[in-house]
């Protein structure tokens, strides 16, 4: 169970939220090539270190966030936290 | 006088005043409070309590803790669970035990005839011989022979289960000397703490040892450390509780068995700390020679606990066999006058290393020592007899014996910090992994990190937590270090098995799982050479076990068969939980609908009261599956229901439709780019179906959704579906639309309707009596009003999803019973009958609508359902549209709905069933989505999904229900007034 950084309530135990997989990049414009499309809605970033998921707060205040987590020892940072 | 001939007069930490009779495979026995059931049972002389896992071979107490691999125990009555250590049960009066594994007593075991067959059941066994035809042929007689306990079948009388919830900033695990200094540094730093620990009394390895710390028995030490940290309200103490599971983001899963509440018969705590440290100490191995399993050989130090802790001697004539100086500790404790006297003889050591090799901790024994000696099989049928030792030179002899204690090392208890993802290094010194990297926010400390002697660990527990308690910013305050008697190095030389076994003889590596060194080998050579493909092939380390005592020694085999270091072998994950744990220490009070609430409306109690037969509808609504009726099986129940919408009129309880209010300045625009058709003229007073789709162009939901005003709109989504529509919407306004002024409120529960629908709907609404014209011209299909109806407010809409013409009505919840039983009162002269969902089915069916589940699957596209006209040419920006005709593009064939006539003799064709071509056995083209019993058609009808199927109308398919092959007739997805007149009169 991960304890999140719900950006309104603070730390929070997991299962107070709702996974929403990974965090995609801004929609792409429709003049996109359908190849363009099909891997912005297919191809997430999969990788031994920082992913960027989207989280919801759902038994909470309601707030989408999104989150950089580690996916081997489930380090947790904001997105923000290394200049971005 | 409790007869215990295996106690001694004095000793031990049992209190001889409080005797305690419990019940172990049927007989009884008496033990004292402070003994586990290993220790009583033990004491009683009962040394051959448990049958092997796969061999049924006879088997007795090998441990003294979490660590014991064979004795394990079912408990019955008021404690009922299984696979529990007996050396982790206390004794409690009135406990009852019995054995698992064997049938009818271990003494007397069928089973055991597993061991005549033994060459027949090498390791992969079962994967190589019962492949064929199918595996689930075999699977339920080989678990009933090869299983462990069973899980009780009662609930617990007079307790429960409880969960609870700790935060704080130092979870110390381990109560023995390295975790209760860190938990004493850690709560005098002002730390909140929590320290668990898996014994009943805290104190570790210092229970069972001579130690002294400050110049005083160790234990008086450890008394002073329990009263300072018991007076600190910042700190918790948990005994006789177990950490199983190390969790993300330092939680730590804990089951304390014997909370001090009395109607608590477990409590399982979720615990997040900033730092946890583990303070497992080390768990001792076995040593592999022949027949190592036999009763009477156990791990040396828990022959320590059984005198120190219980005044236990579990033998008259004891051997020692060790690769390593800790055993030595035993001897010395064995030589006592006391235990002498009592009739004690310690027979001498048997020492695998050289004589050069043995430092002080010989000094002062008076026993023989042989030295560069080792036991190449015990002897005995039930219960160790006598022992082969062979000298360097080759030399066998006999020594009789009844009890052996072996020390192979110890492992570091890394099993929490592997769980946490730390990584592991193999120590040549100690011939056993240690922590390595962290991947937490985590430190080891004492015998856990490898550190062996006490006065050094002590020092380093000193050092590495204050170091990391600084880092949170606790200072803590200058600490002087207890001193500790010197204690002889720990010193070892590695002895991975016994060489020159004869073929036949057994000699196991991992106790629990029944596997031998012949196992190992016979992986090796078929190929299944990584310490991964052994595991899986002979199941070492597996099941509770989990590697406690057997892991290292499988590695180091592998090792020594294939010329490498333990450390290039590696470990196999170490996975929770470390201990067996009950499923109600984890639920707490969650089960059944605590878990998961259902939902009910307000008429629910007038369907219990009028014998509906109720069950879930989709996100845990309860709903009316049918009203039976007398002298009819649920299908005439439903026949009269449906016949009664077809023919007259019928009302359904509509409420757990889920419902949205839709506002603010960009409402309309956001309606838009929900559905894949035109909102945009819709008309104030009227609603209009549409389909939501997902970015990847799936079918989201279907609804209607009515306009109140110019930007603002009442949606209506599937019963099922609600809550992942509401989802969609939010993330959408939050994520990708956050300058939208949009509001989204859930009104699902704020609207409760009551759905009259029939050729007499019309006529039960106006006896009613409503303020509202609900003439056709008026109120025409899809349209809605609010007003008042039998003098309540309501809001009256026309949807209809039977067929018939309907009639909504919408009360609020406080009103929506007084409204049902008005609608049964006023109508009951026109025939009204309740509908329940199996109704609702029928007519869907017969019409063709869709229902999300069946027919809207996560392949089928509106165009594939027969409603194209849905996807908007012009609204390239509704959501999943590219995707969809992306997809479409590829010009593959696609499954389309179609209507089917199955030819049966009125017998149903079960959901699901797969129509394949020309009915053989091969990929499917399609399968039945909906089956029912049509009362306007007289006959089977069923919707499905087929590919190409709207080319195919008038062709006949197979369908296969399993062997048997159904001939159906293709047509259209309709079997009722497909123009659509009724529902519109």
């Amino acid at each position: 169970m991960l304890s999140l950084p719900c950006p309104f309530c603070g730390q929070r135990d997991e299962t107070e939220f709702l996974n929403a997989g990974p965090a995609k990049p801004a929609r792409p414009n429709a003049d996109v090539t359908d190849s363009k499309w099909v891997e912005w809605l297919t191809v997430p970033v999969n990788t031994i270190g920082y992913v960027e998921e989207k989280w919801w707060h759902a038994k909470g205040c309601g707030k989408w966030f999104t989150i950089k987590r580690h996916t081997v020892t489930h380090e947790i940072k904001m997105p923000d936290e290394d200049g971005r | 006088m409790t007869h215990n001939p295996f106690r001694n007069e004095t000793g031990g930490r049992i209190d001889r005043n409080s005797p305690v009779g419990f019940e172990f495979n049927g007989r009884i026995y008496a033990g004292y409070d402070g003994d586990t059931l290993a220790s009583a049972l033990l004491a009683n002389g009962v040394f051959l309590t448990a049958r092997s896992f796969k061999y049924h071979r006879p088997r007795g107490v090998m441990g003294a803790g979490v660590e014991e691999p064979s004795c394990l125990v079912e408990l019955l009555g008021a404690d009922a669970g299984g696979n529990h250590a007996a050396t982790t049960v206390r004794l409690q009066p009135g406990l009852r035990a019995k054995s698992v594994n064997c049938w009818p007593s271990p003494n007397f075991d069928l089973m055991s005839i597993n061991q005549l067959f033994a060459r027949f059941l090498p390791a992969g066994f079962y994967y190589k011989t019962f492949m064929w035809p199918n595996w689930h042929l075999f699977e339920p007689s080989i678990r009933r022979a090869a299983g462990l306990a069973a899980a009780p079948d009662d609930k617990i009388p007079d307790q429960h289960f409880e969960t609870r919830y700790w935060y704080g900033d130092v979870l110390v695990v381990g109560g023995g000397p390295c975790g209760l200094l860190a938990a004493l540094i850690a709560s005098r730093s002002g730390a909140r703490v929590m320290i668990v620990d898996d014994h009943p009394h805290p104190g570790g390895y210092l229970r069972a040892s001579q130690t002294e710390i400050d110049g005083k028995p160790a234990m008086e030490w450890v008394a002073a450390v329990i009263a300072e940290l018991d007076t600190n309200p910042e700190v918790t103490r948990l005994q006789d509780a177990t950490a199983w599971g190390y969790r993300e983001n330092n939680l730590l899963m804990i089951t304390e068995r014997s909370p001090a509440e009395s109607h608590v018969f477990q409590r399982g705590w979720k615990a997040r700390a900033g730092q946890v440290i583990l303070a497992t100490g080390a768990i001792e191995r076995n040593l592999v020679f022949t027949n190592n399993d036999l009763p009477g050989i156990m791990l040396a130090s828990a022959v320590q606990t059984y005198l120190h802790e219980f005044g236990v001697m579990p033998g008259r004539r004891v051997m020692i066999f060790a690769n390593n100086s800790s055993a030595y500790a035993l001897a010395h404790d064995l030589q006592a006058d006391d235990l002498q006297a009592a009739g004690t003889a310690i027979a001498g050591i048997i020492d695998s290393r050289p004589a050069d090799a043995i430092g002080a901790e010989k000094d002062g024994l008076e026993i023989p020592i042989y030295t560069a000696h080792q036991v190449t099989a015990a002897h005995g049928g039930k219960h160790l007899r006598a022992l082969s030792i062979r000298a360097d030179d080759g030399n066998i002899k006999r020594v009789d014996c009844d009890l052996l204690a072996v020390s192979g090392g110890w492992n570091p208890a890394v099993h929490l910090f592997s769980q946490a993802r730390g990584t592991l290094a193999y120590d040549d010194e100690l011939a056993s992994f240690v922590p390595d990297k962290a991947a937490q926010r985590l430190a080891c400390v004492g015998a856990a990190a490898g550190k062996m002697n006490l006065a050094s660990a002590l020092a380093d527990t000193i050092s590495t937590i204050t170091a990391s308690l600084g880092e949170d910013g606790f200072e803590s305050p200058a600490f002087t270090m207890p001193i500790s008697a010197a204690s002889p190095d720990y010193h070892l030389h590695p002895l991975w098995h016994v060489d020159g076994m004869k073929p036949g003889d057994k000699a196991f590596v991992d106790i629990q799982n029944d596997v031998t060194l012949d196992d190992i080998g016979l992986a090796m050579r078929e190929g299944f050479d990584t310490v991964e493909h052994v595991k899986r092939y002979t199941t070492a380390g597996m099941g509770i076990d989990q590697g406690k005592t057997g892991n290292v020694n499988v590695i180091g085999n592998i090792a020594e068969a294939s010329a490498k270091s333990p450390g290039d072998i590696g470990t196999t994950t170490f996975r929770s939980p470390f201990t067996p744990v009950d499923f109600g220490s984890i639920a707490g009070h969650r089960n059944g609908a605590t878990v998961l609430p259902f939902r009910h409306t307000p008429i629910t109690q007038w369907n219990r009261d009028h014998g509906a037969v109720m069950y879930e509808a989709g996100a845990r609504w309860q709903r009316p599956g049918y009203f039976p009726i007398e002298g009819g099986d649920m299908q005439d129940a439903i026949n009269a229901e449906a016949e009664a919408v077809r023919y007259g009129v019928g009302v359904y309880d509509g409420s757990p439709l889920g419902k949205f209010d839709v506002s603010g300045r960009d409402a309309a625009a956001f309606i838009d780019l929900l559905y894949t058709n035109d909102f945009g003229d819709l008309e104030i007073g009227m609603g209009r179906y549409g389909i939501m789709l997902t970015d990847d162009g799936m079918i989201l939901d279907d609804g209607v959704t009515f306009k109140l005003a110019d930007n603002h709109y009442l949606m209506s989504t599937s019963t099922g579906f609600a809550d992942l529509v509401y989802r969609h919407m939010d993330y959408l306004l939050q994520v990708e639309c956050p300058g939208w002024q949009v509001w989204i409120t859930p009104v699902t529960s704020q609207w409760c309707n009551a759905t009259i629908c029939g050729p007499n709907a019309r006529d039960v609404v106006e006896a009613l009596g409503t303020s509202i014209d609900i003439s056709n011209e008026a109120l025409p299909f899809m349209a809605m009003r609010d007003g008042i109806v039998a003098d309540m407010p309501a809001r009256i809409c026309r949807v209809s999803f039977t067929g018939e013409v309907s009639f909504e009505i919408n009360v609020w919840p406080r009103h929506a019973e007084a409204m049902w039983r008005r609608i049964m009162e006023i109508g009951a002269p026109f025939g009204i009958v309740p509908v329940g969902s199996e109704t609702s089915h029928v007519l869907r069916v017969e019409k063709g609508f869709l229902s999300l589940g069946h027919e809207v699957d996560a392949t089928a596209d509106p165009y594939d359902l027969g409603i194209g006209w849905i996807m908007s040419r012009t609204k390239t920006h509704a959501i999943g549209r590219r995707s969809v005709d992306i997809r479409r593009s590829s010009g593959k064939p696609r499954r389309e709905l179609v209507g089917l006539i199955p030819e049966t003799n009125g017998e149903l064709v079960p959901e699901g069933a797969p129509i394949t071509p020309n009915g053989e056995r091969v990929a499917s083209e399609g399968f039945v989505s909906a089956c029912v019993w049509s009362v306007v058609n007289k006959q089977v009808i069923a919707l499905g999904l087929l590919t190409n199927g709207r080319a195919r109308i008038g062709e006949t398919i197979i369908i296969r229900d399993q062997e048997r092959m159904i001939k159906a007739v293709v047509t259209k997805p309709c079997f009722h007034d497909p123009k659509g007149e009724r529902l519109r009169g």
